[in-house]
């Protein structure tokens, strides 16, 4: 596409929304991204040949092509190195790009188009009012129309119950808590995950039909690959679980005025002065992932959406005005998780099986809301990220000679024995996540390395310490969920004590009020928008931030929509 | 056809090794290749030696004293377990390590939680089941086992769903968000 009015860099979780709501508008969008395009007919061997320049047309969109990619094995698709859910080149021949901390770290974000909403589990809670209220530079009461809009588009619904779902809130109604029927949560309670996944199928009960038939029809069938990418469904833009590359890519095709350029990496933003206060954007340098030819591009309005690491370097590297927020005020929902381990006898009570399986059904399907503390949701997955997450890491040591806290409690990671014998009841297993209401504190954040440059300039370095306060919270989470899952009859109960340096939620680092102001447009350089995680003033109190990030970016693109193009 | 029951336990190492060569791009080490497995070997034998060495004031051993097999691996598992909580806990030389992890305390911590991870996705995964392909690119690879840790954990593999719907504890959110069940 040549002269473009909007250009957004990154087709993620934010981006590909903002180009669709744009798109909508009569407004000619380019969306740059730095990795592959899965299920596009340009790209037969995504990872393998550069393949064509851009795409534009949904017909290019073909379902045995993203299945045949998209084939649920865990570590052709979720290996954080050589997986296709990876943030690096499209090419797998080559290293993924690095991210450098001075501390244990994992983190978790995808390049390709969807972002890491292609290996998401699609989880659509809304933000805590008590979070967002007197905080934000926005009220609650603002951004419901546009949650509205979001949960009809993508759809969200509650998810189905299965066995882990069901002991789940069976353990949570025993340890005392109520079933909280809401969206808008304002009180402590559990309820069904509100995911963006598509209804069940209503053939699924119905033996006539096969499963196999039954995964080209639309609608869930539980396979329980959501964080694997979901390839369930008619066509591109009906299958399953609805992460962006299926759901808002497809509308923004179809309004005929959105172009994707995949395996471009944004290397600068451009503005037009160097030495004036106040600087506007004018277009974008890029550099091409295959071959590593460089280009300007131009755009009225340009629309950051690369995430919270990626956003603050690409502002750095362009050498946009000093703002001591831009990078700073890190948060990671200071993540934990705890397994439970149960017997066969309870289950068969409580379930009528003798197994949870915790592979079948939504990834995240049930949840436990506390506003001023955070929340709790059920994790199933396959048995390789089980093992890693499970047992794999830790901020402490080996259990084999660290001594165990009691009988049904263990504090630490697993190895030998102990490890084959927890895997062995691996389907009688049920984790839980805990996302702590993380507070942002201006020493956390992303800055550019002193020393070291990849390609695309100096590499992110990022540090994240919890505040005293985000140390409490957890802690509290913790014994809430040890409690459910010991109410819920399990006979052992793993806390893995998750190390800071986790990152899969990342918010905050671009924050409204700071860096961008309610608009989302940055305060220093006119035109230029931010549509990621990292406008997040705070890290909505403990809650997963996609759906957050998708109703802001519906509501940006009106706002830049009426003030640069009505 | 799937035949079952690979014995590939003993080499999920070589899945370990691969995906160590494949972390860091030559770009940060100013063009040359880093071989981040052999570092890696390298960094555990030095901790080996710390470890050895600790609470004497004169120690005979460097790395070259276990020429067959490294200092590492001729420790018990117990202590090659009290090596990686040494490198975890950064009591070794960080100037002297061997690059890339010279002065770099995040990654020689992110050491222990990373060969841990990577030898449980290696075995808990399919990658067992990709048998002869197991080294090859991961878009050459094909499937000719039942992955050994999914016999273990009685995982059936992928699948195109299952029956198991229970009902549903909400009803549809627009629609009043009331009890179906």
């Amino acid at each position: 596409m040549s002269n473009p009015d909007v250009i957004v860099i990154g087709a993620g979780g934010g981006g590909a929304v903002i180009a669709k709501e744009l798109g909508e508008k009569g407004i000619k969008v380019l969306i740059i991204e730095a990795g592959p395009w899965y299920g596009n007919k340009k790209w037969p061997n995504p990872n393998l040949y550069s393949g064509a320049k851009e795409s534009s047309d949904s017909n290019d969109l073909d379902i045995p092509l993203y299945r045949s990619l998209m084939n649920k094995y865990e570590d052709n698709m979720n290996n954080l190195v050589t997986g296709r859910f990876r943030w690096g080149p499209a090419n797998r021949d080559r290293a993924p790009w690095v991210r450098f901390t001075p501390q244990k770290q994992i983190i978790w974000q995808s390049a390709g188009v969807g972002g890491s909403t292609q290996h998401y589990t699609a989880n659509s809670p809304r933000a805590y009012p008590l979070a967002i209220d007197q905080l934000w530079p926005l009220s609650y009461r603002e951004l419901i129309p546009y949650y509205e809009k979001v949960e009809a588009t993508l759809p969200v619904h509650f998810a189905p119950t299965t066995a882990k779902e069901e002991l789940f809130y069976f353990g949570a109604k025993r340890a005392g808590w109520r079933l909280n029927p809401t969206l808008n949560v304002t009180s402590p309670g559990f309820r069904p995950q509100p995911n963006a996944i598509l209804p069940v199928n209503k053939n699924l009960t119905n033996v006539n039909v096969s499963l196999e038939q039954l995964s080209w029809m639309e609608g869930c069938t539980l396979c329980g690959h959501c964080i694997n990418g979901c390839p369930h469904g008619p066509t591109v833009d009906r299958v399953a679980k609805r992460s962006t590359t299926v759901s808002y890519i497809p509308l923004a095709l179809n309004t005929g005025n959105v172009t994707i350029r995949p395996n471009t990496f944004t290397i600068k933003i451009l503005t037009d002065s160097l030495h004036s206060q106040e600087r506007h954007v004018t277009g974008v340098r890029i550099k091409d992932t295959w071959t590593g030819e460089e280009e300007e591009l131009t755009a009225k309005v340009v629309v950051l959406a690369g995430g919270s690491i990626e956003s603050p370097r690409l502002w750095l590297n362009s050498n946009l005005p000093q703002n001591s927020w831009v990078g700073k005020g890190l948060t990671n929902h200071y993540m934990e998780w705890v397994t439970g381990i149960f017997n066969e006898r309870d289950l068969i009570s409580i379930l009528g099986e003798p197994d949870i399986n915790p592979f079948v059904g939504h990834t995240c399907g049930a949840r436990l809301d506390f506003p001023g503390l955070g929340s709790l949701q059920t994790a199933g997955m396959s048995p390789g990220l089980t093992a890693s997450l499970s047992y794999g890491i830790s901020q402490f040591r080996w259990s084999i000679y660290q001594k165990e806290k009691s009988k049904w409690e263990f504090h630490n990671q697993i190895v030998g024995s102990k490890l084959s014998d927890l895997m062995i009841n691996y389907r009688k297993t049920l984790s839980v996540l805990i996302l702590t209401d993380d507070e942002a504190d201006q020493k956390n954040g992303v800055k550019l390395h002193p020393m070291i440059s990849d390609e695309h300039g100096p590499v992110p370095l990022l540090s994240y310490t919890p505040t005293k306060n985000s140390i409490k919270k957890r802690k509290e989470l913790m014994k809430m969920a040890i409690h459910i899952l010991h109410k819920a009859g399990a006979k052992q109960i793993i806390s893995s004590y998750w190390p800071a340096g986790i990152m899969i939620h990342l918010e905050s680092t671009m924050r409204m009020g700071f860096v961008v102001d309610a608009n989302c447009e940055a305060y220093q350089v006119k035109k230029l928008f931010i549509s990621d995680n990292s406008v997040h003033y705070n890290s909505l109190g403990g809650v997963n931030p996609t759906l957050t990030t998708q109703a802001l970016a519906t509501r940006t693109a009106e706002k830049l929509f009426e003030k640069y193009f009505n | 056809m799937i035949l079952y029951a690979s014995p590939m336990g003993g080499v999920i190492y070589e899945y370990v090794i691969a995906v160590l060569d494949q972390t860091l791009p030559s770009s940060i080490n100013h063009g040359d290749t880093i071989p981040f497995s052999k570092q890696t070997a390298k960094l555990l034998d030095m901790a080996a030696i710390q470890l050895i060495c600790r609470g004497k004031t004169e120690c005979l051993y460097h790395t070259w004293t276990f020429p067959r097999k490294g200092a590492f691996a001729n420790l018990k598992r117990g202590e090659r377990q009290k090596v990686v909580d040494l490198l975890e806990r950064l009591e070794v030389p960080l100037e002297s390590l061997p690059e890339p992890f010279t002065n770099n305390p995040g990654l020689t911590q992110s050491m222990k939680n990373t060969l841990t991870q990577l030898t449980l996705l290696g075995y808990y995964s399919e990658w067992t089941g990709y048998g002869s392909t197991r080294l090859k690119g991961p878009d050459v690879r094909r499937i000719e086992f039942f992955p050994m840790g999914w016999l273990q954990t009685n995982y059936p593999g992928p699948a195109f769903g299952y029956r198991n719907l229970r009902g549903f504890l909400l009803g549809d959110p627009y629609k009043g968000g009331g009890h179906d069940v």
